[in-house]
């Protein structure tokens, strides 16, 4: 009996240990994110929100950062939205069969694919096109591995439709167009807009294809703190990362309220 | 040009011609994804020059040949290769904890074990590695504590060598190997369990004999994740390792940023995903023949 409990408070421990391991690191970087000296140390000495003013009034490089990251993820967005979701909705409509399974095999391989194979193809392949370095390449690079999210999460919304009334606006003599607009679209909408917000996360935190397909002017926020790390650490790295941490978990709220988070968990 | 004629019959055939709207999706794979790896291989083919990329118009194996006899080259992909398999190893019984507390968890503390394995999930592998610098530094957080506690006389150098980089890629990895394991045991049946416990198993027994076996295929896909993504990690090895911590991404990455030897890198990225796959698809075998019935159903 005290062997179980013994075990029990073992594994209990154990388990909270890891949720630590796991919380710790966004603990650690929101931290150092208010030092008020040059060192990045954890628990920081002296709080302040010096870092932040310099991030949002002084410094001209992590702005232009600022903006392409955020041009890149609504481009990414809108670009992987459109693609993913009328490729789910195309696949659905398919026969089941192997055209069926190849078309979503070949819409998911992207993703066990390492990273850095990606960014290592995409670049030499960009840089033969002439479009490495510019805002294109960066979102095509991140539609690649944004699409199989879209497609996952459209085609589990469109398996909850209500397809009969769908069929019953056709009877009626409804075109194809308005029975979709009418019927099914009102259905997914909520679903659509939470893969866009998916899309946009991804590719706000995107780093090795940012690295290799951004030039001087086009650098993202990751690929800037990764620059900035490689040269010396100091706290604007923790609030760059603090301000793309709030942003994800801002455009993460909406998705957990249309999915929920247990099946978010299982979808991804 | 019978994929294109077979697909076009197949397209006619469906109910409805919105099934068209697969095409741009497919375009754009073919066009981006499969353009780029097959540019890749033929980047692979060409022969390097010394004031350029590359030599237009040429076909070589020499690249191959090149990377197979370089020892250095050679002993980063097995280094490479042990740190997948080291990171593995430890990321597949941690996330299979944590995968089994969320699932036996309920309400709010499954939302709270689920909710910070997606946000870590989200987070940029940059900042992933990064947070690791403040707390495995010489004066860093632990070391502080470990010096403070009296556990270590000086500091004990956690950063700039395996210990760091392994630390920093089992914890990229982790979400990896949590999430497909939770998905696999949400279908099981806790009752076995619970039959199991009543005729006399420990709890321990009951864990391994009965939820194990049951988890593999979530823990294949998982480890398979993790083993294709760290054996070629890039970001972890640079910063929280020191040079003999490189792996075959960082001398890739070299070769292209660096060196600009394109031919050299685009045959270490086809030669990196053949061992990946390799390995992958032996680990598929193993547990077919090994592991238990149906193990290995619906994985490519």
């Amino acid at each position: 009996m005290t062997r179980r409990r013994l075990g029990t408070a073992l594994y209990r421990t154990g388990v909270w240990l890891l949720l630590g391991f796991i919380v710790l690191p966004v603990v650690v970087v929101i931290g150092t994110s208010v030092s008020a000296t040059p060192d990045v140390v954890f628990p920081p000495e002296q709080l302040s929100l010096r870092y932040y003013r310099a991030f949002f009034f002084a410094e001209a490089k992590w702005q232009t950062a600022f903006v392409n990251s955020v041009i890149v993820a609504a481009g990414t967005a809108l670009l992987a939205t459109a693609l993913g979701t009328a490729g789910a909705y195309g696949t659905r409509t398919l026969p089941e069969g192997r055209l069926r399974e190849a078309i979503t095999t070949l819409l998911v391989l992207p993703l066990p694919t390492p990273v850095i194979v990606l960014a290592l193809a995409l670049s030499v392949y960009f840089a033969r096109l002439g479009i490495r370095g510019s805002y294109p390449a960066l979102v095509l690079g991140h539609t690649l591995v944004t699409v199989p999210f879209v497609y996952v999460v459209v085609r589990a919304v469109l398996a909850r439709v209500d397809w009969r009334a769908h069929e019953a606006a056709r009877d009626l003599g409804a075109t194809r167009w308005q029975a979709f607009r009418e019927i099914v679209f009102p259905q997914i909408r909520a679903g659509v807009v939470a893969a866009a917000f998916v899309a946009a996360i991804l590719s706000l935190h995107e780093f090795l294809i940012a690295l290799f397909l951004s030039d001087f002017g086009t650098q993202t926020l990751p690929v800037l703190e990764w620059t900035a790390l490689r040269n010396f650490v100091d706290p604007m790295i923790s609030v760059v990362s603090t301000l793309l941490i709030i942003a994800a978990l801002a455009l993460a709220v909406p998705v957990v309220v249309v999915l929920g988070m247990d099946r978010l968990a299982r979808l991804l | 040009m019978t994929a294109a004629v077979r697909l076009r019959e197949a397209l006619s055939a469906t109910r409805e011609r919105a099934g068209l709207l697969v095409l741009p999706v497919v375009a754009f794979e073919l066009v981006v994804f499969a353009g780029a790896l097959l540019y890749l291989l033929r980047m692979s083919l060409y022969e390097p020059t010394t004031d350029g990329l590359y030599r237009p118009g040429t076909w070589t194996l020499d690249n191959y040949v090149g990377l197979l006899t370089d020892s250095y080259l050679q002993g980063r992909m097995l280094f490479s290769l042990q740190l997948g398999a080291v990171v593995t190893a430890i990321a597949l019984v941690l996330g299979f904890v944590y995968a089994y507390a969320a699932w036996r968890a309920d309400g709010r503390l499954r939302a709270l074990l689920l909710g910070a394995v997606l946000v870590e999930l989200l987070i940029s592998v940059v900042i992933k590695v990064y947070a690791w610098v403040p707390l495995l530094a010489p004066r860093g957080t632990f070391n502080n504590l470990l010096v403070g506690a009296g556990l270590a006389r000086e500091p004990v150098a956690l950063l700039g060598n395996d210990v760091g980089v392994v630390i920093g890629l089992v914890y990229s990895m982790l979400p990896y190997v949590v999430l497909p394991v939770y998905a696999v045991l949400t279908t099981l049946d806790w009752s076995l369990v619970e039959a199991a416990r009543d005729l006399g198993a420990s709890r321990p027994r009951s864990v391994v004999e009965i939820v194990v076996p049951q988890a593999v295929p979530g823990l294949l896909a998982g480890g398979i994740t993790a083993f294709a993504w760290s054996t070629v990690a890039f970001a972890a090895p640079s910063i929280l390792g020191s040079p003999s911590q490189r792996t075959v991404a960082s001398e890739a990455s070299r070769f292209v940023n660096t060196t600009f030897d394109w031919p050299r890198a685009a045959a270490l990225g086809v030669e990196a995903v053949v061992v990946v796959v390799l390995a992958a698809g032996v680990a598929v075998a193993l547990v077919r023949r090994f592991g238990p019935a149906d193990a290995t159903e619906g994985l490519l």
